[in-house]
């Protein structure tokens, strides 16, 4: 196993997070600790990925901050990203395709990106208006940057009736809770919704033909990052939220009632209606993907699971329970008393019994409760692992009846789409396999595979295991040791790494055969989708198995954790000791690590070579000026090796320093002002900024004094000179900005003023304060008109 | 019209207790709601004469260790007594740790109680204790709010009721950052604290509130504060809540200092020299300290000077030596110095101590951890005897061997020294009666 300061890169995103069919994709891979030598694997053989180029520089999280308690919560992990292009088939069809890296510290969990059927438009960035989408339906990948973030999006209704919009964000591995709001062309709200569950969100509303509509969307809590990517889908038509029967029966034709908001008349009501549906065959797909076609218009498509059973239909729940023939399902409207269920069963018979509701696109929150016909409770269950729809496995104690009892925890019973799935199954004698979705092995050392059998219906037969795709070097037990003993439910496979091995990583498949019977392959609970609606949902058949390199260095902070009083807007100079074991002298670079103790409120620091042979380094950590006072902040270093693998291969190898830097702020030693406050500039004009500058006694140093403008306004507005200097002794200067009449001129803008100064001639001090300057632009309004 | 019917249970005001709740709850009779009323029964003994006319309260948060600074053990056990020596002040027989170079050299001027002690080992409920006598209500990490001493009243604002300004600078400021616990609980927004919220070691410092609006002429305020005037007249009058005198106190104490040149000129450090400066340290807790003083010469009567991050559990030793004693023992030794040379330090009480001193075990990360049970509080001026240690520890400085003083004898020691009678007694809105301390007695040696 690495050791604890090893940090292996974590993911992450793709951006756009939403990708189409049949064409190639410039994107962005983000995430966390990430090095230059990284292998990707994207699982999914309808996909290809190229990586161009490394890691770049990190996203220090732009303005605004939090202050006080909130910032003091958990930091929000500092990205990187390294620029690729994802090729998706021609014939791939939509979902969640999952991805992971690795390196010589180990390999990340999966993360997801999605392919979608529908076309796809990328969020403009720089823009501070909403951005209009022409044509509908359409996705969007965007992107909730910062802190207090609001995203808006603005389109036109072509026809009266419902348009659909639903929000993933979580789905795609995003930690957010989206908010979405609708407003008409007044601004004034017409419908909104939460994700309060953290099963991302959806809404329907009646929009007018020649309207114009706006999304604004954002975080639950106002949180922003450049990891809160998300998804926005926008419809006209209806939405389906749940059928009845709510599985399809493999290769079977019937009439299946859809339940959603308008399907019906078009109204923001919930309504039925009835279609007759054909579900594909086993072999051919897991869920039917089914896009309902109504009076107003086809609705956004909903997923309806396939199975093997006949599916029944409960939805009186009157006080008798239904009685069932197992095995067998039934789908049912759950009112606000439980339903139940009874069938007949023999003395040791097993039975698997299921109620979904999550599974099935639903928000009730089930359990179940098996009791024999006195009601004695013999068996229940309220959420299984992963998944809030309950599951349990049941052998009957003796001849006779059984109830089973369905209730929901969530109040939300009661609704014409409180639809659950009931199944009550005998299972066939069979088995599967679970392994763990990542296992890292140090170079010339051992690790332990731990392969785990679910049994079903009474097998007990004895399971020889292969492992394929085991790349040279490691070796694992000879076949007869890799059996499941009868009956056992465990087998523990040691994996041995060679002393001369490549630190590399390696997908690979556990499959169990018996002999005359079809292969089964381990299944790993792999990461990515925060919401997913069943287990199996998050599950992936590879495995990742990485051989990982000890760091031959260690980064040791000089007084370790002590508290340093450092000054607003300076660069704290943190001193390191570098330790190399005997033989090795590769180069070192020290940076920030991904993960630090708090929220970063704009701290920084470089990706700080150290030259071959050097033991004591200053790491320079930069704290803003508007950094609090009465808290301590922090920064963690990581150390990034090249060491070479037995097989001569340069790697990067990561150690975290042994202590993180805690710094107490006070009082800034450089400030910058103006008196302009707000200023109106006609477009085209040059104009002057007079600055006042004022420094501490510590710093009788020249300051420099600069403008940036934002991104969108770079080509249009320059200073003229670039910059000023101050002397020492020197307390003001005076900005000249000269401007383009180009319509982006226009509208109220920040700019803002920086004065830097170098502290004992090495060590940056910045100062800022911004500019609001409203530029009126006749060529702009011209445009517009 | 509004009318007030006596019944046949009344106070000896002749107004009745439902009437009484119904005035405390509208306000409407001129000001006179239900503190107001139960303000009156308030015991009114005579205070004591006193003899700080002004107190400097330098709050240590996190915890000071004071076995490392005020308390040294040399002879106790390697893991005990710490890296740090004992080294001779400038009074005969009294040692200091020898972080403390200028503190040693005005050992005369100060006293160093070693036998502090309280059962609150946790910081947020530590501070509530210290600054205002009372337990808590809350658990400790479970404040909310700044300032989170929401009932009870801190000593700031106890003095700043009782004695009111001494000039034309507010009578109670804290500084740079907000006490915590430094609010007025029930007395209510009037006798809150101005915090100044920005450091006066910056270049630029400047307190906000200080200053007239651009445009906004003295005429214009003026006029603005008369149209305000009348706007809480409805406001007041409609507003059950309290809200709106709440906002009203603080919208006066703001015209106050914006209309008044010497209140901002107390708050202009920039006037004093840069030897001066460079005398308190160009850190956060010397410059405060510098303003502090000019505050004093203005006629505030109470300064909290925020100085955090005591807290060290990991690597006590460094972070004491090289970031947070340095800087603290020059603040400390200017300011007193300067207040004797000054003639000031006789009539102004400074106070050093934390919420809580350290564990004299080392833990394993080289720090030191939570330890109320024995602490040094650091007195000078305003009627304390110079030169003295008074209470001593055992030889791990983990207890007192000596009389062990607790917050309520610290408190009532400060308001005895200033003049004020600690046992009055307020009601809260609810009636319950609050002693300014409830218990604790006067330290007699300590004072001169």
């Amino acid at each position: 196993m690495p050791a604890a300061a090893q940090k292996a890169p974590e993911l992450g995103y793709v951006y756009p997070p939403t990708l189409v069919p049949g064409e190639t994709h410039e994107v962005e891979l983000g995430g966390f600790d990430f090095t230059g030598d990284m292998q990707f694997f994207v699982h999914d053989e309808q996909v290809e990925l190229q990586v161009k180029g490394k890691p770049g520089h990190f996203f220090i999280p732009e303005p605004p901050y939090w202050f006080g308690a909130k910032g003091r919560s958990g930091a929000m992990r500092i990205p990187r990203e390294i620029s690729a292009t994802l090729t998706i088939a021609e014939d791939h069809p939509p979902g969640l395709v999952r991805w992971q890296v690795a390196n010589a510290n180990g390999s990340s969990p999966t993360a997801v990106f999605y392919v979608s059927d529908t076309p796809e438009v990328v969020e403009s960035r720089y823009r501070n208006d909403s951005q209009f989408l022409d044509s509908l339906p359409i996705g969007v990948s965007g992107r909730l940057s910062k802190i207090a973030e609001i995203d808006r999006y603005s389109f036109e209704a072509k026809q009266d009736g419902p348009i659909t919009i639903e929000f993933f964000a979580r789905t795609l591995g995003a930690n957010f809770n989206g908010v979405l709001e609708v407003r008409d062309a007044s601004g004034t709200v017409i419908t909104d919704t939460a994700d309060t569950e953290g099963v991302d969100t959806a809404l329907t509303f009646a929009a007018k033909a020649g309207q114009q509509y706006t999304v604004h969307l954002h975080d639950v809590d106002f949180r922003g990052n450049r990891a809160y990517i998300y998804r926005l889908a926008v419809t006209p038509g209806p939405r389906v939220v749940a059928t009845v029967p709510a599985m399809g029966e493999w290769g079977t034709t019937r009439d299946v009632e859809f339940i959603g908001v308008g399907i019906a008349t078009g109204q923001t009501k919930l309504e039925s209606t009835t279609r007759r549906v054909t579900f594909p065959k086993a072999e051919d797909a897991a869920v039917l993907r089914y896009r309902l076609e109504t009076p107003i218009g086809q609705a956004a498509p909903f997923e309806i699971p396939l199975g093997k059973l006949s599916e029944q239909l409960r939805l009186d729940n009157d006080d008798k329970p239904h009685r069932l023939q197992a095995s067998a399902a039934a789908t049912g409207r759950l009112t606000d008393r439980p339903a139940e269920f009874v069938w007949t069963a023999s003395k040791g018979d097993l039975f698997q019994v299921d109620a979904l509701s999550r599974a099935i696109g639903g928000r009730l929150d089930l359990s179940v409760e098996i009791m024999d016909v006195d009601r004695k409770s013999l068996a229940s269950n309220d959420d299984s692992p992963g998944s809030v729809d309950p599951s349990l496995a049941f052998e009957a104690p003796a001849d006779g009846d059984y109830i089973c009892q369905v209730s929901d925890l969530s109040g939300s019973s009661g609704r014409i789409d409180s639809i659950y799935r009931l199944s009550i199954a005998r299972p066939e004698p069979g088995y599967s396999l679970t392994a763990p979705q990542q296992l890292n092995i140090n170079v010339g050392a051992t690790a332990k595979l731990q392969v785990t059998v679910q049994r079903t219906g009474g097998h007990q037969a004895a399971i020889p295991i292969r492992l394929e795709g085991l790349p040279d070097g490691l070796t694992a037990p000879p076949a007869d040791k890799l059996v499941v003993p009868e009956g056992q439910s465990n087998l523990d496979i040691e994996l041995q790494s060679a002393e001369k091995c490549a630190a590399i990583a390696t997908s690979i498949r556990v499959v169990g055969q018996i002999e005359g019977e079809a292969e089964v392959v381990a299944q790993a609970s792999a990461a990515g989708n925060l919401c997913p609606r069943t287990t199996a949902a998050n599950q992936l058949d590879r495995i990742l198995l990485t051989t990982t390199l000890t760091p031959a260095f260690s980064v040791e902070l000089v007084d370790k954790n002590r508290q340093r009083a450092v000054h607003r807007g300076t660069t704290y100079p943190a001193p390191f000791i570098i330790r190399r074991d005997d033989g090795f002298d590769g180069d070192i670079a020290l940076q920030m690590l991904a993960r630090q103790s708090r929220h970063r409120q704009g701290v920084d620091g470089p990706i700080l070579p150290v030259p071959a042979g050097a033991t004591e380094v200053l790491y320079p950590c930069y704290m803003p000026e508007w950094l609090e006072t009465d808290r301590t902040t922090r920064m963690v270093v990581l150390g990034v090796g090249r060491q070479k693998d037995p097989l001569g291969n340069i790697r990067e190898v990561t150690n975290q320093a042994d202590a993180r830097v805690t710094m107490i702020l006070e009082g800034a030693l450089l400030q910058v002002a103006h008196e302009l406050k707000e200023l109106t500039v006609d477009a085209g004009e040059t104009f002057e900024v007079p600055l006042f500058v004022s420094r501490s006694a510590k710093l009788p140093v020249p300051v420099k004094l600069q403008m940036i403008a934002p991104a969108e306004l770079t080509e249009f507005i320059r200073l003229e000179p670039q910059s000023i200097d101050l002397s020492p002794t020197e307390t003001q200067g005076k900005l000249r900005v000269i401007t383009s009449k180009h319509p982006a001129v226009v509208g109220r803008w920040p700019l803002t003023i920086k004065a830097t100064a170098l502290q004992d001639g090495r060590w940056l001090v910045v100062a800022q304060t911004e500019l609001s300057v409203q530029f009126n632009n006749a060529a702009a309004s011209a445009a517009n008109d | 019209m509004f009318n007030v019917s006596f019944g046949k249970h009344r106070y000896c005001d002749g107004v009745s207790r439902r009437d009484a709740l119904r005035l405390g709850t509208t306000g409407l009779l001129g000001g006179l709601s239900l503190p107001t009323l139960l303000e009156l029964e308030a015991t009114a003994a005579l205070a004591s004469e006193p003899k700080a006319k002004a107190c400097i309260f330098m709050m240590l948060e996190g915890g000071p260790s004071h076995i490392d600074m005020w308390d040294l053990k040399p002879n106790a056990p390697k893991e005990i007594r710490g890296p740090f020596n004992p080294i001779s002040t400038n009074v005969p027989g009294t040692q200091i740790g020898n972080i403390m170079p200028h503190c040693a050299k005005i050992a005369d001027k100060y006293t160093i109680m070693r036998s502090h002690s309280h059962r609150d080992n946790a910081h947020q409920t530590g501070r509530h204790w210290v600054l205002t006598g009372y337990p808590p209500s809350f658990a400790d990490g479970q404040a909310k709010g700044m300032p989170f001493n929401e009932l009870y009243p801190s000593i700031g604002s106890i003095i700043s009721r009782e004695l009111g300004p001494g000039g034309a600078a507010p009578p109670y400021v804290e500084m740079p950052n907000p006490l915590g616990p430094g609010g007025p609980g029930f007395y209510g927004a009037q006798f809150s604290p101005f915090t100044i919220e920005t450091d006066p070691v910056q270049p630029d410092f400047e307190v906000r509130d200080l200053n007239l609006a651009e445009g906004i002429d003295t005429t214009r305020f003026e006029r603005r504060r008369r149209l305000l005037e009348g706007a809480e007249q409805l406001g007041l009058a409609g507003d059950p809540t309290g809200r709106a005198k709440t906002m009203a106190s603080y919208y006066q104490k703001a015209m106050e200092l914006a209309t008044s040149p010497q209140a901002k000129k107390a708050f202009r450090i920039e006037d004093e020299s840069p030897k001066t400066r460079e005398r308190y340290g160009l850190s956060s807790i010397g410059q405060c300290a510098l303003l502090a003083r000019r505050l004093v010469e203005a006629g505030s009567r109470f300064i909290g000077i925020e100085h955090g991050s005591w807290d060290t559990h990991v690597d006590n030793f460094t972070s004491h030596e090289k970031a947070l004693v340095p800087p603290t023992d020059r603040a400390f030794s200017a300011l007193v110095s300067d207040l004797d040379e000054r003639g000031m330090l006789d009539e102004t009480l400074v106070i050093m101590m934390g919420e809580m001193g350290r564990t004299p075990k080392i833990n394993k990360d080289a720090g030191r951890d939570h330890w109320s049970q024995c602490q040094a509080v650091i007195f000078a001026g305003g009627g304390v005897k110079r030169g003295a240690v008074i209470g001593a520890s055992d030889k791990t400085a983990s207890y007192p061997t000596t009389q062990p003083y607790g917050i309520q004898d610290l408190l009532r020691t400060v308001f005895h020294l200033m003049g004020v009678d600690a046992n009055k007694t307020y009601h809260t809105p609810l009636g319950r009666p609050v002693p300014i301390v409830n218990g604790g007695e006067i330290i007699r040696e300590l004072l001169v």
